[in-house]
């Protein structure tokens, strides 16, 4: 499956690679996989969307832990 | 769920190999990777892959059990290679693309050009900017009308620099920005053969 767009440290410049195959995609993906997952409790912060997202990694394995679920765990940067 | 700058909790990104953006991490509960989502996708492509994942199909490790059977299938191994890609695996992905290439040399599955540029990349990774810019100029040589001819070109121009060969690679970048004046990359190219001008200046002969 190829991925709408996606890019990665050290990409000469640009978009070019990026965009090759990019298309609009879906920002409430993750939001939706919520109904797969549940959340995981720990420390939070609440975006735009609703999500209540864990933002430190350990409190994330001690709560996927203590409740014996699965974690979905979402890298990201600002630039 | 947890929402991680992998910029600032480096620890944790490089655990898990983390090496573009967005990743999408599905791990059991003791913090084991099950598999990960490399790049956007749709919201409904992006659910069956994560549940695909939770019941344990289309995962790498099913893949690698599957590749016996699949060994003569192009398109599994063009895929297997894409996953140890994602997954930071670059040695096991290299040997699967490069078999790919061979496999399909008249490109059936639309997906040589793709393959060509990740070998372009891994070689550049691995510093070794001749077959580099090989697998850049290949795809410029076959595939002219691919949508990876302009990163192929830009590769071709920032192996040569990577090289030290800086008024060659002047010349592609210099070359690219007059063939794609309106390009969104066609700025940094600008960028690049300027800088590169003043490093030639500085030091004539390179």
């Amino acid at each position: 499956m190829i991925p709408e767009s996606f890019s990665f440290p050290g990409h000469p410049g640009g978009t070019q690679e990026m965009n090759a195959r990019a298309g609009s995609w879906v920002a409430g993906a993750l939001a939706t996989t919520l109904i797969v997952f549940g959340c995981t409790q720990g420390k939070k912060a609440t975006v735009a969307s609703g999500i209540a997202w864990n933002q430190a990694y350990d409190a994330t394995l001690t709560d996927a832990g203590t409740h014996h679920r699965p974690i979905l765990l979402d890298f990201y940067t600002d630039w | 769920m947890a929402k991680l700058n992998a910029e600032v909790d480096t620890t944790t990104a490089k655990r898990y190999r983390v090496l573009g953006y967005p990743t999408i991490m599905v791990l059991d509960e003791h913090g084991k990777e099950i598999d990960r989502v490399v790049g956007y996708y749709r919201a409904p492509q992006f659910i069956s892959q994560v549940e695909d994942y939770l019941a344990g199909r289309n995962t790498l490790a099913s893949m690698v059990a599957e590749e016996p059977a699949k060994k003569d299938s192009a398109d599994f191994v063009y895929r297997l290679g894409d996953r140890f890609a994602d997954h930071g695996l670059f040695d096991d992905s290299r040997t699967r693309f490069q078999k790919f290439v061979t496999m399909d040399p008249k490109n059936t599955t639309g997906h040589v050009d793709d393959a060509l540029y990740r070998l372009a990349r891994m070689a550049r990774k691995d510093k070794d900017y001749a077959t580099d810019r090989k697998y850049a100029q290949t795809i410029l040589d076959r595939y002219p009308d691919s949508d990876m001819m302009k990163p192929a070109f830009l590769e071709v121009g920032i192996a040569l620099k990577k090289d030290g060969q800086l008024a060659k690679a002047r010349t592609i970048f210099v070359d690219y920005a007059k063939r794609f004046p309106d390009d969104e990359d066609a700025p940094w190219a600008r960028e690049q053969a300027d800088t590169l001008a003043l490093k030639i200046k500085q030091s004539p002969g390179a």
